[in-house]
């Protein structure tokens, strides 16, 4: 694999050297072989060919001539090449962004009437040798059945088990996705369940797959705590996304990612209708590391909190409702890529670093979120953040009816959910620690976060409940949003919590164990305390120890 | 077929010149003729302008069908224009079975029509009243709102909205909305086209 691997990167590499002369200034009147040619063919034709996930082929001088309308406007929107993070904030890997020159190149070409020049300067077309980009995959492997995508419709996302049964563990350094129907499949996640609970789920209603996020990022019961399929990694078990135009790529710094004999795929896919009926089945070329990678990746998230009680819940109307969070690093790390994940509603997302002299580093903005488009990005090089570093981040979302990508229509009050139409927000990074012999330190805070954040809305549910009796939903909204927007997160200790949040807890708790043996046990967890409770089950074996309960009470 | 071709664009131009006593011929890629001023049950004609590689255009083929169900028996008639010189009877044929288009295919090499209606984006829609006045130029619908901003569903549905004011026998004032799609391509065209 390594030699196709660095030929791959040399192939890339001569690629970007491509790119970097084809900056001249701008012409008024350019020619498709001096000028044109070179930045389609060094950002567009890669997707628009045959074979691949575009609508269609941008290569000879017919094909972009009939289209220099539409490349001039959806270029100058910014809408193509499709490429999402503000400059400025992050470098990454594969940015595909054209230069002012390039554009404006592009816009007087359309406006000169569009001369093809002299023959011989054009460029040599870009070859595209291998089918799989990254090489010949160690594993290649398919969805079991196609899934039929219904001529028109809303955008559908479903998820798809593909049952990997391996002997023993192996280590993700980098995988392709091949779908088999281009124009549908828009994006997929790749999670890894454990539990088996998405393997009863797939096709039990008939059709293949199945909706919304059951079992998945759950690790398999007494799992190693704080490996990158722990759920409280914040990576939600998976191995990585892929969009369309998105270019495979080979972890840095010799990092993979943990597949667990005895663990599935699942397949996260977002479809758009094409206007027919088109079957998807499709394939994944996974590439593994010989052995066990020397350091380990952690995922994490601001804001952590998944689930209900993320307190996520937005007025109908409401145009900029926003979410953050902020996380202290007790010890150096690298951050390798970031990440959002938002729903439709979603607006923005914004990342910043506050070192621990003072130096403010921009890590990640997206200005105008796309669900569409659910990138996950891959520093240029890995960022080195030095212990004691502040991470903030925040994520803003538009429930209002001038969001043409509200699925409601008049707005409705939307809270957390696992399906589309529900919201959820956070940005993701990965990251290793600087020295290795940190990584159980990094764990423990990247877990004291979350269970921080997770009391913190226990704490302000149960206040709700204590206090206005059930209504917690219209009248004290108001005063939610405003503790959102006026709350100013301090360390990662559990110091926030104000007032006697751990007596309130507790008594609650205490409630719940009815046989007074300082546990509680499976079958004395109600169905409204079930989801706090997760929070509270550190090792997520069901039932709440004395162990854990005291870890509420004494910390 | 090429005199079908002719046939169109000749009688077009005459057609719309004087609406109220010229009777315009259509003619299909199957060379059927169809003369939609002709009869007195016409209350409407569409035009819809189709790129057979253009993705918006072609997410749109089940609505257009839907429409032409809708509303071919209500005494509109409605034919699907291809403008693209690239696509040929044959081409067309195939991109309907492949869409499962409806309605009857008529190809404009020459944008004769296509400039007429003064379209230049697919999917767009012309609707002209009985009397072959244009009334609606624009996006089929609101499903989209910008260039990859698609609506969960639409909230607007433009030419549906034209149509039914004119089967309920309104007289409407010209009325354009932009289209969101992809741009047809004018650049081949003679000079004398124009």
């Amino acid at each position: 694999m390594t030699n196709k691997l660095i030929r791959a990167g040399l192939a890339l590499a001569g690629f970007a050297a491509l790119q970097s002369s084809a900056t001249a200034a701008a012409k008024a009147k350019p020619t498709f072989t001096e000028d044109i040619a070179p930045i389609i063919y060094n950002n567009c034709t890669e997707c628009h060919r045959d074979g691949q996930a575009a609508p269609f082929t941008l290569r000879t001088y017919s094909d972009v001539k009939k289209r220099a309308r539409l490349i001039s406007k959806v270029t100058q929107d910014g809408y193509m090449p499709p490429w999402h993070p503000v400059e400025g904030h992050g470098k990454f890997v594969d940015e595909r962004r054209l230069t002012a020159d390039e554009l404006a190149t592009l816009k007087n070409w359309h406006k000169s009437g569009m001369a093809e020049g002299p023959a011989d300067k054009l460029p040599e077309p870009p070859q595209f040798a291998s089918d799989w980009l990254l090489g010949k995959p160690d594993l290649i492997v398919q969805m079991p059945k196609a899934y039929t995508v219904k001529a028109d419709g809303p955008d559908i996302y479903r998820n798809f088990v593909i049952p990997l049964d391996l002997k023993e563990e192996k280590w993700v350094a980098g995988f392709e996705v091949r779908p088999s129907a281009r124009a549908v499949l828009h994006h997929v996640i790749l999670r890894i369940d454990q539990t088996g609970e998405s393997r009863k789920a797939d096709g039990a209603k008939g059709t293949p797959g199945f909706s919304g996020m059951r079992g998945i990022g759950r690790s398999a019961r007494g799992s190693r705590r704080g490996g990158s399929n722990d759920v409280f990694s914040g990576s939600l078990g998976g191995l990585g996304g892929w969009a369309v135009g998105g270019t495979p790529r080979i972890l840095p710094l010799g990092l993979a990612r943990k597949l667990p004999a005895g663990a599935d795929i699942v397949l996260n896919s977002h479809f758009h209708p094409s206007g027919k009926e088109e079957d998807e089945q499709t394939t994944i070329g996974l590439y593994f590391t010989d052995k066990k990678p020397e350091r380990t990746l952690i995922g994490f998230q601001i804001p952590p909190v998944f689930g209900s009680i993320s307190g996520l819940d937005i007025p109908a109307g409401e145009s900029n409702y926003e979410l953050a969070s902020k996380f202290t690093t007790p010890v150096a790390i690298d951050l390798i890529g970031v990440g959002a994940h938002m729903h439709y509603i979603g607006h923005t997302a914004k990342a910043t670093a506050t070192l621990p002299d003072g130096t403010v580093k921009p890590l990640f903005y997206i200005d105008d979120w796309d669900f569409n488009w659910q990138g996950r990005y891959t520093y240029d090089k890995p960022l080195r953040l030095p212990a004691g570093t502040t991470v903030e981040g925040s994520v803003t979302f538009d429930n209002s009816d001038a969001n043409p990508h509200n699925p409601f229509n008049p707005p409705r009050r939307i809270k957390w959910g696992l399906e589309s139409t529900d919201e959820m927000g956070s940005v993701i990074f990965s990251a290793v620690p600087a020295n290795e012999a940190d990584l159980d330190e990094f764990n423990a805070a990247v877990r004291d976060h979350v269970i921080d954040e997770a009391r913190l809305m226990a704490e302000r549910r149960l206040g709700e409940r204590a206090g206005g009796g059930r209504s917690g939903r219209g009248g004290n909204i108001a005063n939610r949003l405003e503790q959102f927007r006026n709350r100013r997160p301090g360390s990662n200790s559990g110091s926030r919590l104000g007032g006697d949040w751990r007596g309130r807890l507790g008594a609650r708790l205490k409630e719940l164990d009815k046989n007074n043996n300082g546990e509680i046990e499976p079958d004395e967890i109600d169905d409204r305390s079930r989801r706090t409770i997760r929070f509270i089950d550190t090792n997520k074996d069901g039932r709440v120890s004395k162990e854990e309960l005291s870890r509420i009470s004494g910390r | 077929m090429l005199a079908a071709l002719l046939a169109l664009a000749c009688a077009w131009p005459g057609a719309l010149a004087a609406p109220a006593k010229a009777k315009p011929v259509i003619t299909d890629i199957d060379g059927k003729i169809h003369s939609p001023f002709a009869s007195a049950k016409t209350k409407a004609v569409v035009f819809l302008f189709l790129l057979r590689d253009c993705p918006v255009s072609n997410v749109y083929a089940p609505e257009i069908t839907r429409i032409h169900g809708d509303y071919a028996k209500k005494g509109v008639a409605l034919y699907l224009v291809h403008p693209a010189r690239d696509t040929d009877a044959k081409a067309a044929r195939a991109h309907a079975k492949e869409y499962k288009l409806s309605a009857p295919i008529v190809l404009d090499h020459d944008h004769k029509l296509t400039r007429l209606a003064k379209v230049e984006v697919t999917p767009e829609a012309a609707v002209f009243d009985g009397k072959g006045r244009l009334v609606y130029r624009g996006r089929i619908d609101n499903l989209y709102a910008d260039f990859g901003k698609k609506r969960f569903k639409p909230t607007r549905r433009d030419l549906r909205d034209t149509l039914d004011a004119l089967l309920a026998g309104k007289r409407l004032a010209k009325r354009t909305t932009e289209a969101i799609g992809c741009y047809i391509d004018f650049s081949n065209d003679k000079k004398n086209d124009k």
